[in-house]
């Protein structure tokens, strides 16, 4: 199998090699090259399938023999997880990226017209340059202990925090957004390359906004797993990998409007250019910062360096130089044409709201960076010298500038550089989602702007009222609902208007409809979520916080192998059951906690599970050597063990040396077990030397551990209670998480209107004619049906 | 370079766009500065660097015990650096779900010298290869 699947990889390897020579060839003449760049592509197609094929045959065939079936899979998973095995680890996740950008580039081969040799040699180059990390990064490599190829009976299996649906859908979608977001970049460069300066963005739109689909889903799904699994406490924590995931998702969406305006006036076109590159190499830093390891001391996730640090620095390296050196040599070549002299024109707006995006994506991606920038040679220690000295932290006290600048220059920022950052910069784009819809692209009649926003405006008042009344008082907060409820109500206008020229028009203004939708759920469950409170429920009992009432009804394990806190929570006449996980997991050697979360309209209610402790019996005192326990009047230090006079044939003694101290006088006694054999009775027994207590009780040795020195003693007699187990839960509520991902859901809507509009206008001027785009369904199925 | 004609340039005059775009950019400066002094936390491998900064920083170490609650809910457990040397760390929220497995562990926070202990805000687990390396692939 390893020789099968290293030959796949190297056929795949050498078809987009040769597509992208073909390609290349191609303008310089040789007609030649264009018949062997498509077959290239074919090519590649088949053996990217051929290693799916053979990748997910491994899998469900569970092949232990093969190192990365080992590492992912075992007999007790589930068969859908099986296959999702197959992008759990670092190469089946090229392998996912690379066969979306092989399919998209089957596409792109009819899409082109006259670009094709430009745009396929560099897409190829990339699925080139992705089939290479696979080579090196072999899922076909055989599993070697010792250097020698064994085939264990079983695999290591799959973490379960990955067995989800989540799991099933978040990294293929993640990977339509990487590979889609290389064909702006490719057509960017492919138009630099010959020329065109306007054309390439027509055929890069539908594409672009597909890409930017999927990202920004892919953000959502990755959240959403976040917050209901992992039990992070929340849906976004600025995690570097949350973060350099969202940089390049902020700089397409700028790239989307810059296309917008280029499209529309013919202006901005070195922005345009600038940006598709910049987006796609973002894309690929994003890659380097998970894969390489850089981040491992600043992150909640510990990226592990697989051997492709260099590999991915070089491609990064190489892509930023090869993509910004082609802009700069095209760059007096360019023609830029004037936008609008008029603030209140789209031109301006798109101009402002690009330069925020831009702004906000800087300051997340400079903020993520700091590990890496810091690490340079000497400036690490320059910028921390600087700091101690310039400026106060936290309370107000300096660093001690004798204590400045650490060994390590490194240092990092915490999630408050971002939460402190990036909500001001954000309503600047909220303000201009306000006015920029209802702006005409030149010049906008200010009388007719006024009345459009009569409605919205009285939408933000009421909305301000509302907040008031809720109890939201601090300024940005405020800020937000009043005027996300304004540019809500315009960019519904602009719906409303819009409809009458077909429903296909309403993408853009129904995105950022989503967009209002899920700032306004961002700020009321980052600003007003309640506390966690810590609730400690004894089994069968009840604890109350914020209204609902927590009964523990015991730890259970359910068929699958979890263990769950076993909840009811009532409020009012509501009850609902509530199972957080927490138990021990032997496979993975680590304790797994996933929450509970209760969505329900105006808040989530999410319990956290964080302790679970067994029953204690008052009885029994546990110790180490050294240590003291308590049981009722007697108090016990554990000497160390006494198994001085186990020297009579047939039976072994075991003491446990105590110093009791009872009424303010000490005694040292010594309780035993001795072990009995005899030719009568060869399997023996264990009998029980109990020691007498002052007190009148006794001491019996109920267990102990020789290897962690411990002992666990009884007194009986006392019949004192057992306490009964107990949950420890942390419990908060989460104002307006739903309209996180409704906002989310209603932006993908709307990207995927765009997507379809923008592919019909493709397709209208690929054969040389404007479209009239479709009004309803009906029609919209008859025109696609109709070629 | 003596028949180089420059492109035909527009009025540079400022423009209202250009005032906003530039407030925006000076914006995002203030605040990127003003979060720097609140968030920046330097990353140390050493106790003693750590104690004697007094305010918040990044300590990378080994765990010293697998640590407890204590009577407040706090989880505490022994941090050791590479010198030997080890101090107790308080961490007001639960136990990371993969403490077990860390092979090393960065607590981010401050020394309090009145009690002796470094009080963490937030733990990061670094875990032996494949379990993390699934976590970065997924997100």
């Amino acid at each position: 199998m390893y020789l099968l699947g290293t030959t796949l990889i190297i056929a795949g390897l050498a078809s987009a090699l040769l597509a992208t020579a073909g390609y290349a060839l191609t303008p310089r003449g040789h007609l030649v090259g264009l018949a062997f760049g498509r077959v290239g592509v074919r090519m590649t197609l088949v053996a990217v399938l051929a290693i799916v094929a053979l990748l997910n045959y491994l899998f469900i065939a569970q092949r232990y023999d093969i190192d990365y079936v080992y590492n992912y899979t075992s007999r007790d998973l589930d068969p859908a997880f099986r296959v999702a095995a197959v992008w759990a680890g670092q190469p089946g996740s090229f392998v996912i990226w690379a066969l979306w950008g092989v399919i998209a580039a089957q596409f792109l081969v009819r899409r082109t017209r006259h670009a094709e040799p430009y745009v396929l040699s560099i897409f190829m180059a990339i699925q080139a340059a992705l089939l290479f990390y696979i080579l090196i990064r072999n899922p076909f490599v055989p599993f070697m202990q010792n250097g020698v190829a064994v085939t264990p009976s079983d695999g290591k299996g799959l973490n379960p925090t990955l067995q989800n649906m989540w799991m099933l859908i978040h990294p293929p979608v993640l990977f339509i957004g990487f590979a889609l977001m290389a064909v702006p970049f490719a057509f960017a460069i492919g138009g630099l390359w010959r020329r065109d300066y306007d054309g390439w963005v027509h055929d890069a739109l539908p594409w672009t906004l597909a890409a930017w689909v999927s990202l920004g889903l892919a953000l959502l799904l990755g959240g959403y797993w976040a917050y209901e699994t992992l039990g992070w406490g929340g849906y976004w924590g600025w995690d570097p990998v949350e973060n350099s995931s969202l940089v390049p998702w902020l700089t397409s969406t700028a790239l989307l409007h810059a296309m917008l305006v280029q499209r529309t006036g013919h202006g901005l076109r070195r922005t345009t250019f600038a940006l598709a590159i910049a987006t796609y190499v973002l894309v690929f830093y994003s890659t380097f910062l998970t894969r390489s390891g850089v981040l491992s001391s600043f992150s909640v996730h510990s990226f592990v360096e697989e051997g492709l640090k260099t590999v991915l620095f070089a491609s990064l390296v190489l892509l930023a130089f090869g993509g910004f050196g082609m802009l700069a040599w095209r760059w007096r070549d360019i023609p830029s044409k004037p936008l609008s002299d008029k603030l209140l024109s789209r031109d301006s707006f798109f101009v402002l709201g690009i330069i925020a995006l831009l702004v906000i994506a800087t300051v997340i991606g400079l903020g993520t960076s700091m590990p890496l920038i810091s690490a340079i040679p000497g400036v690490g220690h320059r910028l921390q010298s600087l700091f101690a000295g310039s400026f106060k932290i936290d309370d107000g006290t300096t660093f001690n500038p004798d204590a400045q600048p650490f060994t390590d220059g490194r240092f990092g920022l915490v999630g408050d550089f971002y939460s402190t950052t990036v909500p001001p910069l954000g309503l600047i784009l909220v303000i201009l989602l306000i006015i920029g819809p209802l702006l005409g692209w030149r010049d906008t009649n200010k009388r007719s702007l006024l009345r459009a926003l009569r409605f919205p405006a009285l939408g933000a008042v009421v909305a301000a009222c509302v907040g008031l009344v809720l109890g939201v008082r601090d300024p940005l907060p405020l800020a937000y609902v009043s005027l996300c409820a304004f540019a809500f109500g315009t960019n519904v206008l602009m719906i409303v208007r819009t409809l009458r020229s077909g429903w296909l028009r309403i993408g853009g203004y129904l995105a950022h409809v989503g967009l209002m939708v899920l700032l306004v759920g961002a700020v009321a469950s980052t600003i007003y979520a309640t506390e966690e409170v810590r609730l400690l429920v004894p089994e069968g009992e009840s604890v109350s916080a914020f209204g609902y009432t927590v009964t523990f009804n015991g730890w259970r394990q359910t068929p699958e192998g979890r263990g769950i806190l076993d909840l009811t929570v009532t409020r009012g006449n509501e009850t609902f059951r509530a199972t957080p996980q927490l138990y021990f997991n032997q496979m993975m050697g680590a304790t797994m906690a996933t929450p509970a979360i209760r969505s329900e309209l105006f808040h989530d209610v999410y319990i956290s599970p964080s302790e679970y402790q067994p029953p204690y019996d008052r009885n029994m005192a546990d110790m180490s050597i050294g240590q003291s326990g308590t049981v009722g009047p007697y108090e016990f230090t554990f000497l160390g063990f006494d198994v001085s006079d186990a020297h009579t044939t047939g039976s072994a003694e075991v003491g446990a040396k105590l110093r009791v101290t009872y009424e303010g006088q000490s005694v040292e006694l010594t309780p035993r077990i001795r072990l009995v054999t005899s030719p009568s009775d060869p399997v023996g027994g264990i009998v029980d030397m109990p020691a007498e207590l002052p007190g009148g009780h006794k001491a019996t040795l109920a267990a102990f551990d020789p290897m962690e020195r411990r002992v666990l003693i009884r007194v009986e007699g006392l019949n004192l209670p057992v306490d009964p187990a107990k949950a420890v839960i942390t419990l908060s509520l989460k104002p307006g998480v739903m309209l996180v991902w409704l906002g989310v859901i209603i932006g993908v809507i709307g990207g995927l209107i765009a997507v379809v509009r923008r592919t019909l206008e493709g397709r209208g001027a690929l054969e040389g004619r404007r479209v009239r785009l479709p009004r309803g369904f009906g029609e919209l199925a008859r025109f696609v049906s109709s070629r | 370079m003596a028949t180089f004609s420059p492109p035909v340039r527009h009025s540079i005059a400022i423009k209202p766009l250009h005032l906003l775009g530039a407030a925006v950019i000076a914006l995002a400066i203030g605040l990127g500065y003003y979060g720097l002094t609140t968030s920046y936390r330097p990353y140390t491998v050493s106790i003693d660097e750590a104690t004697q900064s007094g305010r918040s920083v990044q300590l990378a170490g080994f765990l010293g015990d697998m640590g407890r609650y204590d009577a407040d809910g706090n989880f505490v457990f022994m941090l050791q650096d590479s010198t030997g040397k080890m101090i107790p760390v308080v961490y007001a929220k639960p136990k990371p779900s993969n403490f077990e497995q860390a092979v090393s562990i960065v607590a981010i926070g401050h020394y309090d010298a009145s009690r002796g202990v470094f009080l963490a805000d937030d733990l990061l687990v670094k875990c032996p290869s494949k379990y993390q390396e699934m976590q970065a692939a997924v997100q």
